[in-house]
């Protein structure tokens, strides 16, 4: 007889095997956790299938996840992405870098209409990257530049990760939205100094560009993209204000970004509109299966009380707390090479958390670390899905190239994990504010 | 079902609450030390709490597709279903708490009643806890009569409670726990009804500036098992849940309503909530007022077995 | 091989038509819940049938829409093994996900069954002034778990590219709501990107751009 833990060990094993066949992951994931299920009691395990799916499905928080997603592809086909950009270069044109500058700082506040890096990637990465070839800009510096920046997506309110670690976990989304925009934005402020000295110190990189604008034509790109702003304070203002909760915000948001769309671009045709519900589905479709067939996955563990023994294990250990924290950062960065960051935050979360816990750690600041290290695992080869997204909008690239232009935003994120490691106000200060 | 094909008499038991509810869980673990204790060494309950087996929603189709073999569940999820559960749910049923808490005791005709009708349904109560009575917990102004409810938003957690509010002439709001806190520090909601340990396990005390106290309802957080599997055991095993049973009514709830007094109430107060209590013709107009709750309820569980148990009530 | 064919070109139809029921109901959740915001703040009369129905609503905008896009060859996948592996071990690893998937669609679909059995049995609701049935999620659950598992059978990995090839000459555009993260997702495996998945990393957002 195959003790518990045994049975949870082979599963993990069918799991990665799975995956390794290019299995969806989401078939992986509940094909494996069924099996386990079926070694630990028999083919009564799976009977908690279905409730299983019903419970994580039905969960309430995540009704927010396909409307923010609605809310980013509708702002894809508005032709926001580009004035945004345009605005910002107006700006930035003088600084050393200043294309690069222009797509952080885009890809920032459009992070702060998405919940979803990928869209971010997209949208800014599609007009930023082959504007920045064409000035002579290096490849790599040009797509790292974007590559990381439309992360911040992920970590800027509102944010796709923050909702699914609320729905595990059941810390408050307005509390975690608001624990992320401290970091997001000096994540955002770090990568503008990094591109601005690069530039500085190795012109070659980034050619200065002599282009000129008149302080009028800067204000005039300001009120163009004032949508983006009504946006944001709708969103994250009726949030705030208590108009609407987390997850009701998205639907006001979506409509709004419909109305902008429509009424302001006249893009909503019926190509656009069919456009944007296919790829909401699709996103939909594609993350929250493996949400629900993650859980079927977690339950299983839960079964064979994995989580359990690992709080216990961590909390017994003999050692600094912070250690502990280091170790786990340290694992999940490993695992962020390999495993997309919705299933890999869906999968730790309800291992980690109780044992967090247990050391006496904050979950909502373990949540904002957790998705800073999610922030790496997009962009980390092999297996990083913004620098994918950014390959397929910008065929031209190579991505030795891509690969290569993403380390010093590495090197940025990991700086920005052990400064919130060390200083935790940076994740819950602003939560504690507003509660 | 994790436990079910294990040998050595395992069993699994199933609750959403957690362990923070210090007026409720303790009472889930003296049901189970003493069903271990009462079995002869034939029962070990396997405890999976805070809804990582089953969440709330789950927990009663978890308990009849053979997930869990015991489950805790507070009313309010299961009363749509069972409406005879409604019975200790309902708005001023009665004014004293001793008498809705003796009601319920297993043996008592309140609590055979309702076995008779689940025992329909394949499913059998072992034993519960009466929670204290539920107020109405307002943030920005007292509710003294009932047109004081009018236009006020109150999230709510059942059905029974929905249409105590509707009744006042309130708005009833659904919405995750963990958005209670935010949304009525922000206005999104106006209040809420439920028992003090609902206030006081998500700290709302530190937002909740009111508390009307009346019989706005009540739950009763119970331990259930399938029929078919109960008589499936030894007869020993039997007894053992029965007396387990007896365990989480008697010693489960005096353990919270000792909490309810001696730590929530005072909790609650100190933190600066004032505490409206409506007598005589005030109680009388919000006793009138909820008529409807009662008359919809009989209609959905039937007019004689509804006069059954509310008679078994009022004679407790 | 014409009959398959036509049989795949059915079974498509009906996983894309439930696909569209997931999509118009993400629209009516979008619709719905703003409805109930604003009657809940300029009126205070929110409905209680929001929060019942879009959670429900979830669950079917996500499964309804699953067997379509399996079809089709868009969940998120990992092929860097898959893409090093010779064409004959290539060929056996997507046996297996054919297997899984079909394995995975047919414990769904037992399963719901017996839940939905169980819950009709029960009479089990869900709780509130406005609750649903709880066989309705179930009878959602069953609806994909059957199509899941005769899309795996009909769709095994590499034939969605297949059917669209010989039901539209190459050059002409395909008609019938292909996501348009298609041309990217395609466009991407001769450089060694990851094929399936990976490419659907640009949803929409590729076309919405290059048409406005
Ligand atoms: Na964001
Ligand atoms: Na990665």
């Amino acid at each position: 007889m195959i003790p518990d833990s045994g049975v949870a060990a082979l599963a993990v094993v069918l799991l990665l095997l799975l995956i390794a066949l290019r299995t969806p992951i989401f078939v992986a994931l509940a094909v494996s956790g069924i099996a386990g299920l079926i070694g630990l009691d028999g083919l009564s395990g799976v009977e908690l299938v279905p409730l299983s799916l019903v419970a994580q499905l039905q969960n309430y928080a995540l009704v927010a996840a396909p409307l923010y997603i609605l809310l980013g592809e509708v702002l894809a086909v508005s032709g926001l992405g580009r004035d945004l950009f345009g605005a910002a270069y107006r700006w930035f044109n003088r600084v050393p870098g200043g294309l690069g500058a222009s797509a952080v700082g885009s890809s920032t506040v459009f992070g702060a209409m998405s919940g979803v890096s990928i869209s971010s990637v997209a949208v800014i990465g599609r007009m930023a990257v082959p504007e920045m070839l064409a000035r002579g800009y290096a490849p790599a510096f040009a797509s790292g530049s974007v590559a990381a920046s439309g992360a911040l997506a992920m970590l800027i309110p509102p944010s796709l990760m923050f909702i699914l670690y609320s729905s595990v976990t059941g810390v408050s989304i307005a509390e975690l939205f608001a624990g992320g925009l401290i970091p997001g934005l000096l994540l955002a402020a770090l990568m503008i100094v990094y591109v601005v000295l690069r530039a500085k110190v190795s012109p070659a990189q980034a050619p200065r560009v002599d282009e000129r604008f008149t302080w009028r034509e800067r204000l005039s790109a300001l009120i163009k993209i004032s949508p983006a702003l009504v946006l944001i304070v709708l969103v994250l203002g009726s949030i705030y204000t208590g108009f609407a909760t987390p997850t009701e915000a998205a639907a006001v948001g979506a409509l709004a970004a419909f109305a902008v769309t429509g009424w302001v671009y006249r893009k909503l045709g019926w190509a656009n509109l069919r456009t944007v519900f296919v790829s909401t589905a699709h996103v939909t479709a594609s993350i929250l299966a493996i949400v629900g067939a993650a859980f079927v996955f977690t339950q299983m563990l839960v079964a064979a009380r994995i989580p359990d023994a690992v709080s216990t294990f961590v909390v017994g250990l003999d050692i600094s707390p912070y250690l502990v924290i280091a170790a786990i950062m340290l694992v999940l960065v490993l695992l962020g090479c390999l495993v997309d960051a919705a299933s890999l935050l869906l999968v730790v979360t309800p291992i980690l958390v109780p044992a967090i816990e247990g050391l006496g750690f904050d979950p909502l600041w373990f949540g904002v670390l957790l998705v800073i290290n999610l922030e790496m695992a997009v962009i980390t080869p092999p297996v990083g899905l913004n620098l994918y997204t950014l390959k397929s909008v910008v065929p031209g690239l190579d991505l030795a190239d891509i690969f290569r232009g993403i380390l010093p935003f590495l090197a940025i994120e990991a700086g920005m994990l052990a400064l919130v490691t060390a200083a935790p106000a940076l994740a819950t200060w602003l939560p504690g504010l507003i509660s | 079902a994790p436990a079910n094909a294990k040998g050595g008499g395992k069993r699994t038991v199933a609750t959403y609450l957690p362990s923070s509810y210090g007026d409720l869980y303790p009472g889930i673990e003296m049901f189970n030390k003493a069903a271990a204790e009462r079995s002869g060494g034939r029962l070990a309950l396997d405890l999976y709490d805070s809804g990582s087996l089953l969440g709330a929603e789950q927990l009663l189709p978890g308990l009849l597709s053979g997930v869990a073999d015991v489950i805790f569940q507070t009313s309010s999820y299961v009363s749509s279903t069972y409406p005879v559960l409604g019975a200790m749910e309902l708005p001023f049923v009665t004014e004293d708490y001793g008498k809705l808490r003796r009601a319920i005791e297993p043996g008592q005709p309140q609590f055979d009643l309702v076995n008779e009708n689940l025992a329909r349904k394949g499913v059998r109560i072992l034993g519960g806890m009466p929670t204290t009575f539920e107020y109405l917990w307002t943030v920005d102004k007292p509710i003294r009569r009932p047109e004081d409810v009018r236009g006020l938003r109150l999230r709510v957690a059942g059905e029974i409670e929905g249409e105590t509010v509707k009744a006042l002439g309130g708005a009833p709001v659904t919405m995750g726990s963990a958005e209670v806190y935010q949304a009525l520090e922000k206005n999104t909601i106006d209040g809420l009804v439920s028992y003090i340990g609902t206030v006081v396990s998500r700290d709302l005390q530190k937002i909740v500036k009111y508390g009307t106290a009346g019989h706005f309802g009540a739950y009763t957080v119970d331990a259930y098992c399938r029929s078919d599997w109960y008589e499936q055991q030894h007869p020993a095993v039997r007894r053992a849940l029965d007396a387990a049973g007896k365990t989480l009514y008697h010693e489960g709830t005096a353990h919270m309503v000792k909490v309810h007094t001696e730590e929530y109430l005072p909790k609650v107060k100190a933190a600066g909530v004032e505490l409206v209590e409506p007598e005589g013709a005030g109680m009388e107009a919000f006793r009138k007022a909820i008529a409807p709750v009662h008359a919809d309820w009989k209609r959905r569980l039937g007019a004689r077995t509804a006069a059954q148990a509310l008679e078994s009530i009022r004679n407790a | 091989m014409s009959a398959l064919n036509s049989l795949r070109k059915y079974v498509l139809a009906c996983a894309l038509a439930l696909a569209v029921v997931a999509m118009a109901v993400v629209g009516l959740m979008m619709l719905t819940i703003t409805y109930d915001v604003i009657v809940r703040y300029a009126l205070a009369a929110p409905t209680d049938w929001a929060y019942p129905l879009n959670a429900a609503g979830l669950l079917a905008a996500t499964s309804l829409a699953v067997p379509y896009f399996y079809a089709k060859g868009q969940h998120i996948s990992m092929d860097l093994v898959h893409r090093a592996l010779p064409s004959g071990l290539r060929r056996a690893a997507d046996l297996v996900t054919a297997a899984a998937t079909l394995f995975l669609g047919l414990v769904l679909a037992v399963t719901a069954f017996r839940s939905m059995a169980v819950a009709i049995k029960g009479g089990l609701t869900g709780a509130g002034t406005f609750s649903i049935p709880l066989w309705v999620p179930d009878a959602v659950l069953f609806t994909s778990g059957v199509l899941l598992a005769v899309v795996a059978v009909l769709f095994p990995p590499g034939t969605a590219e297949d059917v669209a090839e010989a039901e539209h000459p190459p050059g002409e555009a395909p008609s019938t709501g292909e996501a348009p993260g298609d041309a990217p997702a395609t466009a991407a495996p001769s450089e060694g990107a990851p094929a399936r998945g990976e490419g659907r990393a640009a949803p929409g957002t590729g076309e919405g751009e290059t048409r406005s």
